[in-house]
C-alpha cells in the first residue's frame, strides 16, 4: 500500500468514517510518513471549509418563494392530497360493472316464470288479503295457467324481504282494482283451475308472480 | 392549521421549521389524510434542507429553487405512497438528489467539469477583488463541480448536511461501503483542487 492508497483512507479517517482496525493502520503509517501527515493537515482545513459551507442557511426570501410556488401549484386545496384520480375512476368502473352484471343476471328471471315460481314455493300460504302488494302502484298483470298453489313474489332490486302472502279476499278481480293492474285471462279467472298472475311494473327489475285458487 | 397560523408562518417561515420527529410524522399522517395545512407544515419543516441541498448539488440559486419546488410537488403527488412510520427526511434527500440530477442533466448535459478547466477558471475569481470568505465559498462551489454526481451527492449529504454514512446510504439507496468509497474519493478530489488553486495563485 503506497501513499496514494493511504490518502483515500486518511480522507475517511479524518471524519471517523474508518473502522477501528483500519484507522490504527493509518495512524501507524502517519507516524512514519511526513507527506501523508501534511496531506492530513491540509485535508482537515478543507473539511472545516466544507462544514462551514454546510452551516450556511437558506435566505428567508427564497424559502417564502419556494413555499408560495408549491402551495400555488397544488390543485384543489380542499381535496384530500395525494389520492389519485385513477382510484376514483376505478371505483366508478367497478360500480358500473357490478350494476351491469346485476341487470344481466336478472333479465332471464323475468322471461322464465316457472323456475321462479318453484323457487318461491316456500312462501306458499294464504294469498294477499287486500289485493296486490301495496308496493305495486302501476303496471300490468298477466294470468298464466299453472297447477301450483303457491303465491310467488319476486322481490325488487332493493332487496325487499318477501313477506309470506296472505289469502286474497276475492278473486283475480282484486288485482284489477289496484291502480294500473289488470288481468288478461278471464277464462282462467272464471274456471276452477289455479291461476298464475304475472305482474310487471314500470320498474323492469320488479316482477311479481301471484297464484290464485 | 388555521388561517391566522398559516399567515403567521407565511410571513415567518422559521416558525415550526425544526420540530421533533414525532411531530413530523404526525404532520405527515395528517397530510396523507388530506389536511392541506399539514402538508404546508411539512414544507415549512423541510424546505430549508431541501433548498440548500439542491443549491449545493446544482450550484445555482435559481435552479435550486426550481428543484425544491419540484421535490415538494412530487411529494404531494405521491404522498399516499409514503410510509408514515418512516422518517420523511431521507426520502426528501433522495428526491432532492434525483431531481437535481435530472435538472442538471437536462440543463447542462455534461454533469461534471474537467478539473483543468476549473483550475483555469478559478484564476478568474480574481482573489484580490473578493473577501477571503467569499473566495473560499466560490472555490468550494467550483470544487464540488469537479465531482461526479454520485460523489457530489454523497459528500454533500455527509459533510455539508451532516448525515451519518448509514443515513447517506439509506438516502441514496446504496451500500455503506459504496458511500464510503464515494466520500473518500470526493474529499481527496476537493483537497487536490484546492491545492491546485493555491499553486495557481502563487
Amino acid at each position: 500500500m503506497n501513499c496514494i492508497d493511504f490518502e483515500r483512507l486518511i480522507a475517511l479517517e479524518v471524519e471517523g468514517d474508518l473502522p477501528g482496525r483500519m484507522a490504527r493502520r493509518v495512524n501507524r503509517h502517519l507516524m512514519a510518513c511526513p507527506h501523508c501527515q501534511d496531506f492530513r493537515e491540509r485535508l482537515l482545513v478543507s473539511q472545516a471549509l466544507l462544514k462551514e459551507m454546510g452551516e450556511e442557511a437558506a435566505e428567508e426570501a427564497a424559502l417564502v418563494e419556494v413555499r408560495r410556488k408549491v402551495l400555488d401549484a397544488i390543485p384543489n386545496k380542499g381535496e384530500p392530497s395525494g389520492f389519485p384520480r385513477w382510484r376514483w375512476a376505478l371505483a366508478a368502473g367497478v360500480v358500473a360493472v357490478a350494476s351491469l352484471a346485476a341487470i344481466i343476471l336478472r333479465a332471464p328471471l323475468r322471461q322464465s316464470p316457472a323456475p321462479i315460481q318453484a323457487r318461491h314455493r316456500a312462501f306458499a300460504g294464504p294469498g294477499p288479503a287486500g289485493g296486490l302488494p301495496s308496493a305495486l302502484t302501476s303496471g300490468s298483470a298477466t294470468a298464466l295457467g299453472d297447477s301450483g298453489r303457491a303465491v310467488s313474489l319476486l322481490a325488487g332490486p332493493m332487496g325487499a324481504t318477501p313477506e309470506p302472502p296472505r289469502r286474497p279476499s276475492g278473486r283475480a278481480h282484486s288485482a284489477r282494482g289496484n291502480s294500473g293492474s289488470r288481468t288478461s285471462n278471464s277464462e282462467a279467472r272464471r274456471g276452477t283451475s289455479p291461476l298464475l298472475v304475472k305482474l310487471t311494473t314500470d320498474n323492469p327489475n320488479v316482477v311479481i308472480y301471484w297464484q290464485i285458487d | 392549521m388555521g388561517a391566522d397560523e398559516l399567515a403567521l408562518t407565511m410571513t415567518n417561515p422559521a416558525v415550526g421549521r425544526e420540530g421533533s420527529r414525532s411531530e413530523g410524522q404526525e404532520a405527515l399522517g395528517r397530510a396523507q389524510r388530506g389536511e392541506h395545512g399539514a402538508f404546508d407544515e411539512l414544507i415549512v419543516r423541510h424546505q430549508g434542507r431541501v433548498l440548500m441541498t439542491a443549491r449545493r448539488l446544482l450550484g445555482s440559486r435559481e435552479d435550486a429553487q426550481d428543484a425544491a419546488q419540484e421535490v415538494f410537488l412530487r411529494l404531494y403527488r405521491h404522498l399516499h405512497r409514503v410510509d408514515p412510520k418512516r422518517p420523511l427526511l431521507p426520502l426528501l434527500y433522495r428526491m432532492t438528489v434525483n431531481v437535481s440530477h435530472d435538472m442538471r442533466r437536462r440543463r447542462h448535459g455534461n454533469s461534471t467539469v474537467a478539473v483543468e478547466d476549473l483550475a483555469a477558471a478559478s484564476e478568474a475569481l480574481a482573489p484580490g477583488n473578493l473577501s477571503a470568505r467569499t473566495e473560499q465559498k466560490q472555490l468550494l462551489a467550483a470544487a464540488l463541480e469537479t465531482l461526479t454526481p454520485k460523489e457530489r451527492a454523497a459528500l454533500v449529504l455527509r459533510d455539508l448536511e451532516g448525515l451519518s454514512t448509514a443515513e447517506v446510504a439509506d438516502a441514496l439507496r446504496s451500500s455503506e461501503t459504496t458511500v464510503r468509497s464515494q466520500i473518500s474519493s470526493a474529499r481527496v478530489k476537493i483537497r487536490k483542487f484546492l491545492d491546485r488553486y493555491e499553486l495557481h495563485r502563487l
